[in-house]
């Protein structure tokens, strides 16, 4: 078979790649096709291609169904919206059983949306000590709010004005950072341990 | 990391280099081991631009008639897990150096 015909005839079986793969690289793949008959010859360069063509095809098809999943990023931002709006039922509901079901489904969203943020970053890359700044920021910011709430002028008096939805906030927040501190520097050890291992 | 991967990533540790090129190095540097074709290049290729360990410095004015080529360099993300998994081969070889039964020294 001629160089030509060879090219012309991997341009055909080119097209069985899936739409955005080929749409991106059909004219590379063709050009690297030919690069390869020009220096191998086409005896040498088809058995690879045939093997090449049977593993990558269903394998572009593959991949292009699994990226139709939401990528981390919607996780996160929708994790992050759901944390907002528990807060915000939660103070607005005001005292009972529901502000715990609110804040618990805020901590829960926070954890998904860290774990969402993580898994989008390339691998070995893993923010190294931001897992131990944000359970120290959480452990003094839950600290302030115990201070405030057990020592005079509050200790067990209502706080004035906006003080109470303050002290929600921050309360959230400080648990929030710490179980998002704990589960990255979980995550982190994990990972480390497996790429040691 | 899939081999293929590994050994682009490690082909341009070099510095950026087209398609092609990069195909042939992993050739060479694998011993023959690692013979991408051209569906297993770009489709690698594009998991490494979409992972940010690479990315493609040819703009689109350069990409026409003979001269049609895409060039690809390391990220500084991509250079780093270059380097991490460089690492973890050599402690890995360092770890079987000193097994006796293979072919190692005992330590």
């Amino acid at each position: 078979m001629t160089a030509r015909r060879s090219t012309a005839l991997y341009r055909h079986l080119s097209a069985l790649y899936q739409r955005s793969f080929r749409d991106e690289y059909g004219e590379d793949l063709v050009a690297t096709f030919t690069e390869q008959l020009a220096d191998d010859g086409a005896t040498r360069v088809w058995w690879s291609t045939f093997r090449d063509l049977v593993v990558s095809v269903p394998f572009q098809y593959l991949e292009a169904r699994m990226n139709r999943r939401p990528s981390p990023q919607t996780v996160a931002e929708i994790s992050t919206g759901v944390t907002v709006a528990a807060v915000v039922l939660a103070l607005v509901a005001g005292t009972g059983p529901v502000v715990g079901v609110f804040l618990l489904a805020a901590v829960a969203a926070l954890v998904v949306a860290t774990l969402a943020w993580k898994a989008a970053r390339p691998v070995g890359l893993n923010g190294a000590n931001r897992w131990r700044t944000m359970l120290v920021v959480g452990a003094a910011l839950l600290a302030a709010v115990l201070v405030v709430i057990n020592v005079p002028p509050y200790n067990g008096k209502d706080l004035p004005g906006p003080g109470w939805a303050l002290m929600m906030l921050s309360l959230v927040s400080s648990v929030a950072l710490i179980v998002v501190g704990l589960t990255m520097g979980i995550a982190g050890r994990s990972a480390q341990h497996t790429t040691a291992s | 990391m899939p081999a293929a991967s590994m050994y682009l990533l490690l082909a341009l540790l070099d510095g950026e280099n087209h398609g092609y090129a990069l195909m042939r190095l992993v050739d060479e540097q694998s011993q023959g081991a690692v013979h991408m074709g051209p569906g297993t290049l770009y489709g690698t290729l594009n998991r490494l631009l979409a992972d940010d360990l690479i990315v493609e410095t040819t703009d689109d004015s350069e990409r026409t008639g003979n001269e049609r080529r895409r060039y690809y360099r390391l990220t500084q993300a991509g250079e780093r897990v270059a380097h991490i998994e460089l690492a973890r081969l050599r402690t890995l070889v360092d770890r079987f150096r000193t097994i006796p039964r293979i072919g190692g020294a005992p330590a």
